[in-house]
């Protein structure tokens, strides 16, 4: 009894947290390019969720009408699942723009083997093929309920495969973290349903598959938000925030220092190897600048074209210059292996209490930068 | 048992992905912090309940004093937790922070009573005990727990509906409905645990009280202008493609431009923190003025408005404008500085297109600012 309100509970849990991100969608007046396929995607967990639900409350009762809506419940999961596992390998073609996405006639190849999975699973009342429903109603696996799991997994690892490529290869670096939830939606519910195939009772891909869900959809809106594109790092707009409240506040840690840090002849690399190289690069600096001051708190933007900023709270003027030192270290590591010269300039300001605005701490902070760079 | 483990790996899979997307966004920084330690403290709640699960009736030598331990972990975390969750409700809902600092202590002892309680427990025996086969059993003074943590959650609760009754501008709404749910997620998964203790209601109803929470908190930094917290310019032209499908009878599109008169004088007189002062005053008239009549009102940067409107004709469009000019006027009065604006509108015609709409609005801006400008010299 009590393992049945717990498996309702988990089925519920799931489609209360799609029904959240569905609303999130929705009404997100940010229309997301693939919002339509979203919500499908959705709506067809949801309801895998509720044929499941209904099949496990029907065991017992052993009317002919109890046994036929078990029977559509259970075709119903199975057709869902399979469509799903397609969907899924479109949304991630669509998502990453790859070719067969367009092409109607790839698109129907691939789909042959769902075709022939539909068969079996019409099939499976008479011949008990993927599954089959015993006396008390309950539903069993059938005589080669392993062909349906090989097909979704194929399915499953095949859209894991594409996406996961893409997060080893240096060209899309800075959408990494895209891929890796995208690969996440294959490669979790799949693997899922191989443990439920050897072991499980409890519908764990699909428990998988709200995982990866809700991945993807924090990921999508994530990129959204006013960071810059390029680096992930905050834009312009969040530094101005950030300064006016930390100057507003009087800390009790030390003072503001707000650096701005330069790339030293940015413009060759672009020009030399071109812009690709240069957004590496740019990649480059902002990895070192998040590695390097992330954990010590500071607030790292990136300004514009190849200016950074970062502001933090320090006791002394020393901590600052250490600062600068850990940075100039790590881009000298991490530059060794660069066909160019990689260096930053660093400049920075310690706020000097109350009445003073962003702009002249800007401004000398601007001013230590030239100075460094006409030492060089 | 299965399920148990089940449900709270899987929302401790989720709660893992919410720490993960806050350590690695750009949200403001407090908020940031909060969120991420009640995620944190939920992730550890849920790994005590699950190593709880494993322990309880398995024989081994110590064991019950290892599940002792745990289950005394256990009843702390959740005081911790629920302490934790009625503070940001406080901070969601912008409570003053003096008051906040008054009560501090006392807001925290509740925690603290659960907390030396849970301890002395594992000789006491006031929240639980573990008997010899070392199966978990309730201890008699376990209401205390259960009641301060209702008491923890049913306060945040209500501080969430009360602030949902306070402030009623448009913008602000969603997000605190989101914290009711917040609050009124886990009381409301508390009872039913207590009808089935089997269950692990408690991690479903914070974890979906999370996600949406966070949900929400994404939505906002997508949709708004982080100074003055009105939609931008994305929000805008998203709000009129819609707008442009739709026909409402009766009435038409108007575009207020608005432009803050010599913006750049008080930036560069009185500074920038000033200037954003300003920009304030002038969000917040809007928010006043517009926000009721169910208006759109967004910035498009700088000291640029942009409100678009539904009305029946011109005179309802200038009454709108004088509306905004008053009030902008009775707030500036204490200022420094003349804060004025100048309000340009265009209304729709037939078979027009957002661009052609926006430049007439801009046109009878310019029009005006020109107007003035002649009739101060």
């Amino acid at each position: 009894m009590m393992d049945l309100f717990g498996y309702i509970e988990i089925s519920l849990f799931c489609i209360a947290v799609l029904v959240v991100m569905l609303i999130a969608l929705r009404t997100s007046l940010s229309r997301l390019t693939n919002q339509t396929i979203l919500t499908n995607v959705f709506g067809m967990v949801m309801s895998l969720f509720v044929f499941d639900l209904v099949s496990v409350l029907l065991v017992g009762h052993v009317t002919p009408l109890a046994m036929a809506v078990n029977h559509f419940c259970c075709m119903a999961f199975l057709v869902v699942n399979l469509i799903l596992a397609f969907q899924w390998l479109r949304f991630v073609g669509y998502n990453l723009q790859m070719h067969f996405w367009h092409k109607k006639r790839k698109l129907l190849y691939m789909s042959i083997p769902i075709m022939a999975m539909f068969v079996l699973i019409f099939g499976s009342p008479v011949f008990g093929w993927i599954y089959r429903i015993d006396a008390d109603n309950q539903r069993i696996r059938g005589t080669i309920y392993f062909v349906y799991i090989f097909v979704c997994c194929v399915y499953m690892l095949a859209t894991g495969f594409i996406a996961g490529r893409r997060v080893f290869m240096k060209r899309y670096y800075s959408d990494r973290l895209m891929h890796v939830s995208l690969a996440s939606v294959g490669v979790l519910p799949g693997f899922f349903l191989v443990v439920e195939y050897f072991v499980g009772m409890l519908p764990l891909s699909a428990y998988a598959m709200v995982v990866s869900v809700l991945l993807v959809f924090l990921e999508l809106q994530s990129r959204m938000i006013s960071t810059d594109p390029l680096t992930k790092l905050n834009n312009r707009n969040q530094l101005h925030v950030f300064l006016d409240s930390k100057l507003g506040q009087n800390s009790q840690k030390g003072s503001v220092y707000l650096f701005v840090l330069d790339l030293d002849k940015f413009k060759d690399i672009n020009d030399n190897f071109g812009h690709q190289e240069g957004d590496r690069a740019l990649n480059i600096v902002a990895d070192v600048l998040k590695r390097t001051c992330g954990p010590k708190g500071c607030f790292i933007s990136r300004f514009a074209g190849d200016e950074f900023n970062l502001v933090a709270e320090l006791p002394d003027v020393a901590a600052a210059e250490a600062i600068k030192l850990a940075i100039n270290y790590e881009i000298a590591q991490r530059a060794a292996s660069l066909p160019y010269r990689l260096s930053l300039s660093i400049g920075y300001a310690a706020s000097i209490g109350k009445g003073e605005t962003p702009k002249d701490l800007f401004e000398r902070a601007d001013a230590a930068l030239y100075k460094e760079k006409a030492n060089r | 048992m299965t399920q148990y483990v089940t449900v709270n790996a899987l929302c401790a899979v989720i709660m893992t992905i919410l720490m993960f997307m806050v350590k690695r966004g750009v949200m403001h920084e407090a908020d940031q912090k909060t969120f991420f330690n009640l995620c944190f403290h939920c992730l550890l709640l849920f790994s005590l309940d699950i190593l709880w699960v494993f322990l309880d009736g398995e024989s081994f030598s110590n064991g019950p004093l290892l599940n002792k331990i745990v289950n005394a972990a256990y009843f702390v975390q959740s005081g911790v937790l629920c302490y934790y969750w009625s503070r940001y409700s406080l901070f969601l809902s912008g409570n003053k922070v003096k008051l906040w600092k008054v009560h501090k202590v006392l807001f925290a002892l509740p925690m603290i009573v659960v907390a030396v309680m849970s301890i002395a427990s594992i000789w006491t025996g006031w929240f639980f005990t573990v008997d010899s086969s070392n199966v978990y059993h309730r201890g008699e003074f376990l209401i205390v727990q259960v009641s301060i943590i209702f008491a923890y959650l049913l306060y945040s609760f209500f501080v969430a509906v009360f602030a949902i009754k306070q402030k009623r501008e448009l913008v602000n709404r969603n997000k605190l409905y989101a914290i009711s749910a917040l609050g009124f997620m886990p009381f409301f998964a508390n009872i039913v645990q207590i009808e089935y203790p089997g269950l692990s209601v408690f991690c479903v109803g914070t974890t979906l009280g999370l996600v949406v929470v966070f949900l929400e908190i994404q939505r906002e930094m997508i949709s708004l202008d982080p100074l003055t917290r009105l939609n931008n310019r994305n929000q805008a032209s998203i709000y009129l493609s819609t707008r442009f499908k739709q026909d409402i009878p009766g009435k038409r599109l108007y575009q207020f431009a608005m432009d803050l008169d010599k913006f750049k004088g008080i930036n560069d007189t009185y500074g920038h923190m000033e200037g954003d002062n300003a920009l304030l005053i002038v969000s917040t008239v809007l928010k006043i003025v517009c926000g009721p009549r169910g208006h759109f009102i967004s910035r498009y940067g700088g000291d640029e408005f942009v409100v678009f409107a539904n009305l029946p004709d011109d005179a309802a469009a200038d009454e709108l404008c004088e509306v905004i000019e008053d009030r902008l006027a009775k707030r500036a009065m204490g200022l420094p500085y003349a804060l004025k604006m100048s309000i340009g509108y265009a209304a729709l015609q037939d078979g027009e297109n957002e661009e052609s709409l926006g430049r007439r609005a801009d046109e009878a801006l310019y029009e005006i600012k020109k107007r003035r400008r002649a009739e101060q010299i």
